[in-house]
């Protein structure tokens, strides 16, 4: 970096030595303007998704997404058969935005069973379902899973639970619409 | 800054502070992340997914939709009235011309690439999200991208974990509640 340099003392004539002042002021200005505009964005960040048409959706294979969403207009049995067959967990909402019961259903089960009563210790619940998924991924291997919420239910909820599908080893998760968007499509 | 106190005075050495200052704006200048700022809006507090992936800015072009908690569109959205599906659908489907017009005039050939990135409030409700996605994907969008907070490690505080000293023969045991959140005492055998 640059130096104060003085000039011999005794010695008549210019004083060469270098002025910093202003440079340092124009140092503060620029610190004082990267300091105003620092934006932590780098805390964001996202989970990819695809939004391919129906008929691609039900036809052809799928990029490597993380997440997607099922369109109401398209009829189950036109999915891919590894989407027909994947778990859903489906989380009811008691009102106010919070979460009541978890269930898990497959395509094979008469009725979905409940994992957890979300209603009464959420993180409890989580780690319930985190547990069941685990087994079944265990058990029947798989990568598809899907998620089906009430309207009403809160988003921080709904990133819990992808996460907690996530966590649980599943890469291909899939949003279906709210029940009753689904029955309104119809 | 500097101070020159007569010929007899000391001049305090400003070296070591102008080294540090540069230092800092070396350190603001490499971290700074300019973001146009009407693509954002500080009302809409994400939730927090610790799965969500590093920012991706791989795309041809991007369309920026903040979803507030009330499930409205807000940002550079709040001037035009999107109240139903439909209208939101139309909307995205001039903004995706728009945006395909821009990319063939910069060059591009073949179908540009351009995602949808919706930031929705963590209070929104899922509902509200749905349509907005539904509306994209029948305005014809093929990517789409969920906005998440990601606990940075040097952001997250450590939880409170305690060690438990048992019996002199006994081991140190690490542990948490049920919750994962608190910790209470507890002894190993």
């Amino acid at each position: 970096m640059s130096s104060h340099r003085k000039s011999p003392t005794g010695s008549a004539g210019v004083n060469l030595g270098l002025i910093i002042t202003p440079m340092l002021d124009m140092s503060f200005q620029i610190l004082s303007f990267f300091i105003m505009t620092y934006h932590p964005s780098a805390l964001e960040g996202h989970i990819p998704g695809s939004l391919a048409p129906p008929e691609i959706t039900a036809t052809k294979g799928k990029e490597n997404v993380a997440a997607d969403i099922i369109p109401p207009s398209v009829p189950e049995d036109m999915l891919l058969p590894e989407i027909q067959e994947a778990m859903t967990v489906i989380v009811k909402t008691a009102g106010a935005g919070q979460p009541d019961k978890l269930l898990l259903k497959r395509k094979i089960d008469p009725a979905a069973e409940q994992i957890a009563d979300a209603n009464v210790n959420w993180e409890q619940a989580k780690k319930d379902l985190k547990g069941r998924l685990r087994q079944f991924k265990t058990d029947s291997g798989g990568d598809n899973i899907k998620i089906e919420a009430d309207a009403d239910l809160r988003q921080e909820f709904v990133m819990d639970v992808y996460d907690v599908c996530k966590l649980s080893g599943f890469s291909k998760i899939h949003f279906v619409p709210p029940p009753l968007l689904r029955q309104a499509e119809k | 800054m500097a101070a020159s106190v007569g010929s007899e005075g000391a001049d305090p050495n400003l070296t070591p502070l102008l080294d540090l200052v540069l230092q800092l704006i070396m350190f603001f200048m490499i971290t700074i992340n300019f973001v146009r700022v009407d693509q954002f809006d500080d009302s809409i507090k994400l939730p927090v997914a610790t799965s969500a992936m590093a920012i991706d800015s791989s795309a041809e072009d991007w369309v920026f939709l903040n979803l507030d908690a009330g499930g409205k569109l807000v940002g550079t959205l709040s001037g035009f009235v999107l109240d139903t599906p439909e209208k939101i659908k139309v909307h995205l489907m001039q903004e995706k011309a728009n945006l395909e017009r821009a990319a063939r005039a910069r060059g591009k050939t073949g179908e540009a690439k351009i995602v949808i990135i919706l930031r929705a409030d963590k209070n929104c409700k899922y509902g509200d999200v749905w349509k907005v996605l539904d509306s994209c994907q029948r305005a014809g969008f093929k990517y789409w991208q969920l906005r998440a907070m990601t606990r940075a490690a040097w952001l997250r505080r450590p939880e409170p974990q305690w060690l438990a000293l048992g019996p002199p023969i006994g081991r140190l045991v690490p542990f948490r509640d049920d919750d994962g959140r608190h910790a209470r005492l507890l002894r190993a055998g």
